[in-house]
């Protein structure tokens, strides 16, 4: 197994000479310029364990856009969701040494951050029980937001699609669940419907879109 | 506190991987995962669920000025974790030096903060044509192993295929790959099923079988 491809992303360039010294400091051998945006999102993340400023600003421009967009639609407030998008990087920067690949892409890993740091702040700060009929815009942007932003292709395409199918009132509960971070009690509560119904909901809404992204999805019916 | 059922622990389990399980049901539900590889497995798929739901949420420009104000927010660089990256830091580190510095012998942390005490140590030789260094080889530790190696011969006419070879201590050999060189210069990666106690010399060999450059470990 070859992986040159991948750990030269930028062969083209013309190439530094070596530098021999015994011990150069890795900054210094970071201070070479070259074009980081075609750089794989983990090798950004694991240059930027390095503390170097370059790739720090690389990475807070590759995924700031997405970061933000997580925080306000869990927060709503645009200056909230600064201060949050703001710790979901410093986070992200501090662990950088334990983010692991098998378990997700980085995108998929600093929207896990982002957003459970967003629902903290929320459940701390919520001023009001949210109202369900406010959450059409959000579920709209959700089942046709751009398609670059989310994951690869077909399966984001499957999902978007799935959620859309979704009877009403369980696609407000899984959203009110899953982005919002409400428990069952707090849907039932904003729904005016009892505690039951809500778990069901949110159960149904989980097992169909869990089914739409299964690749073995079934043949039949 | 009796014990969930599996029937019981799904119905849960939706609410539990979106992480909006409240104490009680959440304590009783992990329990029952504690033992239930099949719940488990159903749990996680549903929080890859979760997860993907998310991703879906839109992008949004952030406020003018965040870039200017997040890069003043994350300071000075952490100097004192220099020499304890993961080991894609010293790749990445290696990928954009263009093989331009030497390591010697760094210890990394592989996921300290998840692992505990789990040191590794990347083994390091120069590679050498007679006295002179050419290049360098790093062997990192990992199931498999792998090494990188970048060497720079300042010879202009070797360009063209070139395999690598690794000799064990017991002097067998192992044929690990070819690469590119252009110019001179080649840089390359590739897994080996050698370990870092039974590794002697990597030798770098041109299309003729003449050895173009050596690198011998210490031990
Ligand atoms: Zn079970």
């Amino acid at each position: 197994m070859t992986y040159a491809g991948e750990f030269i992303p930028h062969r083209a360039d013309p190439l530094p000479r070596l530098v021999r010294t015994e011990q150069v400091h890795i900054r210094r051998a970071l201070d070479i310029r070259r074009p980081l945006e075609p750089m794989p999102d983990d090798m950004l993340l694991a240059g930027l364990a390095t503390g170097d400023p370059q790739l720090a600003v690389a990475f807070v421009r590759r995924f700031q856009q997405t970061v933000f967009g997580v925080a306000l639609a869990v927060v709503g407030d645009s200056g909230l969701a600064e201060d949050i998008a703001q710790q979901a990087f410093e986070r992200a920067w501090r662990h950088a040494a334990v983010y692991d690949p098998r378990r997700g892409s980085v995108r998929t890993w600093l929207t896990r951050i982002v957003h459970n740091l967003a629902v903290d702040a929320v459940r701390v700060r919520r001023p009001a029980p949210l109202d369900p009929q406010d959450l059409i815009p959000l579920l709209v942007a959700m089942t046709e937001g751009p398609e670059h932003r989310a994951l690869a292709g077909e399966t984001s395409t499957e999902l978007r699609k799935a959620l859309a199918t979704l009877p009403p009132e369980q696609a407000r509960a899984v959203v009110l669940a899953a982005v919002h971070g409400l428990t069952a009690r707090e849907i039932a509560e904003a729904e005016s419907i009892p505690i039951g119904t809500a778990k069901s909901r949110i159960r149904a809404a989980m097992a169909k879109l869990h089914t739409a992204l299964s690749p073995e999805r079934a043949d039949h019916d | 506190m009796t014990e969930l059922t599996c029937r019981q622990c799904r119905e849960l389990a939706a609410e539990l991987a979106l992480g909006v399980l409240p104490g009680a049901e959440r304590a009783r539900t992990l329990a029952h995962l504690d033992h239930c590889t099949a719940c488990r497995t159903a749990v996680s798929a549903l929080t890859r669920t979760g997860e993907a739901l998310i991703e879906l949420l839109p992008a949004a420009e952030p406020p003018a000025g965040f870039e200017h104000r997040m890069m003043t927010a994350l300071g000075p660089p952490p100097r004192t974790r220099h020499w304890l990256m993961p080991t894609a830091a010293i790749i990445v580190a290696i990928a954009l030096a263009g093989g331009g510095w030497t390591l010697g012998r760094a210890t990394l942390g592989v996921g300290p903060l998840e692992t505990g005490a789990a040191w590794q140590t990347v083994a390091f030789a120069p590679l050498k044509v007679g006295e002179q260094q050419v290049g360098q080889v790093y062997l990192f530790p990992g199931r498999p192993a792998w090494i990188y190696l970048s060497l720079d011969t300042d010879r202009n006419s070797a360009t063209g295929t070139v395999r690598c070879e690794l000799v064990r201590q017991d002097g067998t050999t192992v044929p690990v790959g070819t690469f590119q060189l252009a110019k001179g210069y080649g840089a390359w990666g590739a897994s080996v099923p050698v370990d870092r106690n039974s590794l002697a010399t990597a030798r770098v060999i041109d299309s003729t079988g003449a050895i173009l450059a050596t690198a011998h470990f210490a031990n």
